[in-house]
């Protein structure tokens, strides 16, 4: 057993001072992390469209009331909206040229009365030309709005008239009435209106771009780690270290299982290395289970040193494990979610990526970083990442052993 | 007291053989040596003699244990120094020698004295703390030995030891393993330089596809060559292989080998041959730089035994 760890120590020292393992294990994820974190941020933001909207409104009636104060100043709006008030249009096409806001709504004097006398009238919208997609959002919100109001003023209409001419409303007691229907509908819309919940409860935290590549690469970069490790068994019987090892007294297993270890070392300092920088460095959050978070790493680290056995077990050389090994990393980072959000799946790539060890990994990181997961929370995504293990390490062993055997 | 025995070793690698059937012995305290051009089959024996590999058919006693069954306790009494430089470049010397000797089973204080021991014996001390891939091939090939003599071997197995090292290098290496020898180590020694194994060992096998085509002490060999002598024409043009039909022709000519521009000749009479040989070369229109009559030697053997000279 002593000699095991002493043949993965030394591993793990040759690679230590190799500059283009460093380059490679290293320092391209944290580069990747950093790159895509920061160029990525507002895709995953918990506030990814912050509009800066200015309102003159010159009407101050119950239908610019209803605009601002239920619709753009709702719950769900305000996350993304922000309101400001200005007195006049002219100071508004000011800041929208100077890009304060991108964009500017106008409700002309008398806005509630002409609608609701059924003369036309509209709501001026100003967009700074090089902020279209928030603009057209508050464009879609407004005609949403209109339609609404439209649906209800020609309810209205026909209601009125209808009542008029069977002499159950008086025609003074009109305005009256309108505004206490309003009032009436609006209790009603309260009653059974929608509240968008967040599932994962009040206390979750928005996913971060930065501490969603940490994992994804992260995860990613195990990979290689590990594939870089499974090479150096071929480069040592290449060299013939691994021979002068097997004429030494020491069992041809223990040699065996001292590569294993070896690998196993290089990816778990990688990863604990690429936890360490992120934190320190780029203000990553790993969640708040510490213990949750030594089992994840240590299942992901076992699952990819397996299935770098699995892959080596398969090929010829170090150069195929270099080359073909770097390839299947990249397909299991793009289909297991390294590269992009899972939830932005289709349901059929959804299904594919359950079948990779990159998926698991990052599943139950995530439950630890974004939903301020447990020890409990994250044993199905272990418990899959060992099972895989045994399946790799079964496999990829065996086919070794079969390959020794025949002198291959 | 015999510290290898090998009975009938054989290794089939598919249907082709590369080792048939040898039998050869090594006493305790002897240098013995494996003479053979490449593709003779000598790294096979010494991976056998290592238990790198198993061999297809019978064993060998090494130190009194079988190959075969106790592959363990021979691998505790062996050196072996292979072929390749197997060393991790990325590592000082110091650190391979810890490495290795840690794989003895070697800790501690011991280990650091065995390190510091073996380090004198190959004169690197010096440079223990350089990285190896900073060292030269000589220097290497010394580190290589050191591992080796890590574990106070019984038996140090050379496989082709100063393959690639320049000629003060391998003059060091020589000196060391005949130093070592006086002190009483076994050394099974492999290489396909004949001076070398001349100078080094006293029991000398020779192989060639496979098998032990001669065996003996090198005054032994020498009989066997009998009394014949090696004329060498080195020439200014290049010699045609048709050439070998017409010297063939001259009665007293027993091996010819051509190479691009020489021409060996084994005979027993070298003197009465040389004008007629001479002339063929004239007739031939090749123009003779230089004529060497040389001594029976090893080389002279093998191109005796096999037609073919050592380095081909």
């Amino acid at each position: 057993m002593k000699k095991v760890f002493l043949i993965g120590l030394k591993d793990l020292k040759i690679r230590s001072r190799d500059f283009n393992a460093f380059i490679m294990i290293l320092l391209m994820p944290l580069i990747l992390i950093f790159v895509l974190g920061l160029v990525f941020q507002p895709l995953y933001s918990s506030k990814p469209f912050i509009i800066e909207t200015a309102v003159v409104n010159l009407d101050n009636d119950y239908i610019s009331d209803i605009l601002i104060d239920d619709v753009l100043k709702s719950e769900e709006l305000s996350k993304f909206i922000n309101l400001v008030f200005l007195n006049d249009e002219n100071e508004l096409k000011d800041s929208i040229e100077k890009g304060k806001y991108a964009a500017g709504i106008v409700i002309n004097e008398n806005f509630t009365k002409n609608i609701v006398s059924g003369k036309e009238d509209k709501i001026l919208i100003l967009a700074d030309p090089e902020q279209t997609t928030k603009s057209g959002v508050i464009k879609n919100i407004l005609d949403t709005f209109v339609l609404e109001v439209l649906k209800r003023s020609v309810a209205l209409d026909i209601t009125s008239k209808t009542l008029i001419k069977e002499n159950l409303i008086k025609q003074e007691d009109l305005n009256t009435l309108i505004y206490q229907w309003s009032n009436d509908i609006e209790n009603i819309k309260s009653k059974i209106g929608v509240k968008l919940v967040n599932e994962k409860g009040e206390e979750t935290r928005g996913i971060v771009a930065m501490d969603y590549y940490a994992v994804g690469i992260g995860v990613m970069y195990l990979l290689f780690a590990a594939n870089s490790g499974t090479e150096s068994i071929f480069e040592e019987k290449r060299k013939g270290t691994y021979q002068r090892l097997s004429i030494m007294p020491v069992k041809e297993n223990s040699i065996f299982s001292g590569k294993v270890f070896g690998i196993f070392l290089l990816t778990l300092t990688q990863f604990i290395l690429i936890i360490l920088i992120t934190k320190v460095f780029y203000r990553v959050s790993w969640g708040n289970s510490f213990f949750g978070l030594i089992i994840m790493v240590i299942s992901s680290v076992l699952c990819f040193s397996g299935f770098s056995i699995f892959l080596a077990s398969l090929m010829k050389s170090e150069s195929q494990v270099g080359s073909i090994g770097s390839t299947i990393s990249m397909i299991l980072g793009f289909v297991g979610g390294s590269m992009w959000p899972i939830f932005t799946f289709p349901k059929w790539l959804n299904t594919i990526s359950k079948f990779t060890p990159n998926r698991w990994a990052i599943d139950g990181f995530f439950k630890l970083i974004f939903e301020n997961g447990s020890v409990k929370d994250i044993i199905p995504h272990s418990s899959i990442l060992i099972l895989m293990t045994i399946i790799f390490y079964s496999i990829g062993l065996t086919i070794f052993r079969l390959k020794e055997k025949r002198g291959v | 007291m015999n510290v290898v025995e090998t009975k009938n070793l054989t290794k089939f690698y598919g249907n082709e053989c590369a080792v048939d059937k040898i039998n050869f012995s090594i006493k305790k305290g002897e240098i013995f040596g494996l003479l053979g051009p490449n593709g003779a089959g000598k790294t096979t024996t010494v991976s056998m003699l290592s238990c790198l590999i198993k061999p297809t058919d019978g064993d060998a006693i090494i130190c009194g244990y079988s190959i075969l069954s106790k592959s363990l306790d021979v691998k505790k009494r062996i050196g072996v120094v292979p072929q390749d430089i197997a060393l991790y470049p990325t590592l000082t010397a110091k650190e391979n020698l810890i490495f290795w000797g840690q794989m003895y089973g070697f800790y501690g204080k011991d280990l650091k004295n065995r390190v510091d021991k073996v380090l004198e014996i190959v004169s690197l001390k010096d440079r223990q703390n350089d990285l190896i891939k900073k060292y030269s091939g000589g220097m290497k090939r010394r580190i290589n030995i050191a591992v080796g003599l890590l574990a106070s071997p019984e038996l140090l197995i050379l496989d082709e030891p100063t393959v690639g090292v320049d000629p003060q290098s391998r003059i060091n290496i020589l000196e060391t393993l005949k130093n070592l020898n006086s002190n009483g180590l076994t050394i099974l020694y492999t290489s396909h330089y004949m001076e070398e194994v001349e100078f080094l060992c006293k029991t000398i096998a020779i192989m060639d596809l496979g098998k032990i085509i001669a065996f003996g002490s090198l005054n032994e060999l020498r009989i066997l060559v009998g009394e014949k002598d090696k004329i060498i024409f080195s020439t200014i043009n290049d010699i045609k292989e048709d050439i070998k039909y017409k010297i063939s022709k001259i009665q007293e000519v027993d091996k010819i080998n051509i190479f691009e521009k020489s021409l060996e000749v084994l005979t027993l009479q070298g003197r009465k041959i040389l004008p007629e040989v001479t002339k063929i070369l004239w007739d031939e229109g090749i123009r003779v730089k230089s004529v060497e009559i040389k001594e029976p030697d090893l080389e002279t053997l093998f191109l005796s035994l096999t037609g073919k000279t050592l380095r081909e």
